[in-house]
């Protein structure tokens, strides 16, 4: 857990949270947002979209109810591991 | 006295352990969720303890009950004592930053007895939280302190009795204060879902 790691739990929670907050965007202003490479963005738009946390319209995504209720327990799990002492 | 003393004894252990499966069970969702390795060692680490103090606690009212159990008791502090070293053990890993530092706890966990052991894990969690993360996670770091405190306390009670009862007040307000980093995180996913 040196500094530089960065858990799948902040990986997804940059990239729900860059959806939410422009309320729909595009994969560039998420890739900048949430600083994640090409290929690793791409890996995680397809599993969020594939388990119905984001749908892509007109060339954006956007967040779903499911990824509603997904960002608010992400946010609960970063706060407990922030509690905890815990580096993620 | 003695019997109530080994009630109040009973019902703080009770507690930890509750507490301990609870937090347990907020790490297991956490990791059904995410798959975050750093969940799965939490969830690991407070499933050993619970689960240890509960059945230890269990085995302890039987043991009043029948002689039998007493036998089972006594075999069962062994596995009680493995299960928390290793939860510990499983704990310092997570707070732990290098390969180095982990491998040494491993030589350490070896040679050092149970409770010294344990206060020398839990202080190096709470020393790895006030250098990298400090005041954020100043409730962790008077929690861990305290469960270390109860530990220390361990040590001595071979010199006073009373202290086997004693040492259940830190361990307990220790793991209190875990439990409200849960309780805190809950509310705080409350008020998202209304934004």
């Amino acid at each position: 857990m040196s500094s530089r790691y960065r858990s799948n739990i902040r990986i997804m929670k940059d990239i729900l949270e860059t959806v939410y907050n422009s309320e729909g965007c595009g994969p560039t202003r998420i890739l900048y947002r949430a600083n994640l490479s090409h290929d690793r963005l791409v890996k995680y738009l397809s599993e969020l979209k594939s388990k119905g946390f984001l749908e892509e319209k007109d060339g954006g995504y956007f967040l779903t109810e499911r990824g509603l209720r997904l960002l608010a327990e992400l946010r609960k799990i970063e706060e407990f591991l922030k509690g905890m002492g815990i580096r993620f | 006295m003695y019997t109530v003393m080994s009630l109040l004894d009973i019902f703080l252990e009770t507690l930890s352990g509750l507490i301990s499966l609870y937090i347990s069970f907020f790490s297991v969702k956490a990791y059904k969720l995410t798959r975050d390795r750093i969940l799965k060692y939490l969830q690991l680490s407070f499933l050993l303890i619970g689960l240890a103090t509960i059945l230890r606690v269990g085995l302890n009212i039987m043991s009043y009950i029948s002689r039998y159990f007493e036998v089972a008791l006594s075999i069962f502090n062994l596995i009680y004592i493995l299960s928390t070293l290793v939860a510990y053990f499983s704990l310092s890993y997570i707070y732990s930053g290098r390969e180095l530092e982990r491998t040494l706890t491993s030589i350490l966990l070896i040679f050092v007895g149970y409770h010294s052991l344990a206060i020398f894990l839990l202080s190096y969690i709470v020393l790895n939280i006030a250098l990298w993360v400090g005041k954020e996670a100043k409730i962790a770091i008077a929690g861990y302190s305290l469960i270390a405190f109860s530990h220390l306390l361990s040590l001595f009670t071979p010199y006073w009795r009373g202290l086997a009862i004693l040492e259940n007040f830190p361990r307990l307000i220790g793991f209190i204060l875990l439990l409200l980093l849960v309780v805190r995180a809950e509310r705080i996913g409350k008020n998202v879902q209304q934004i």
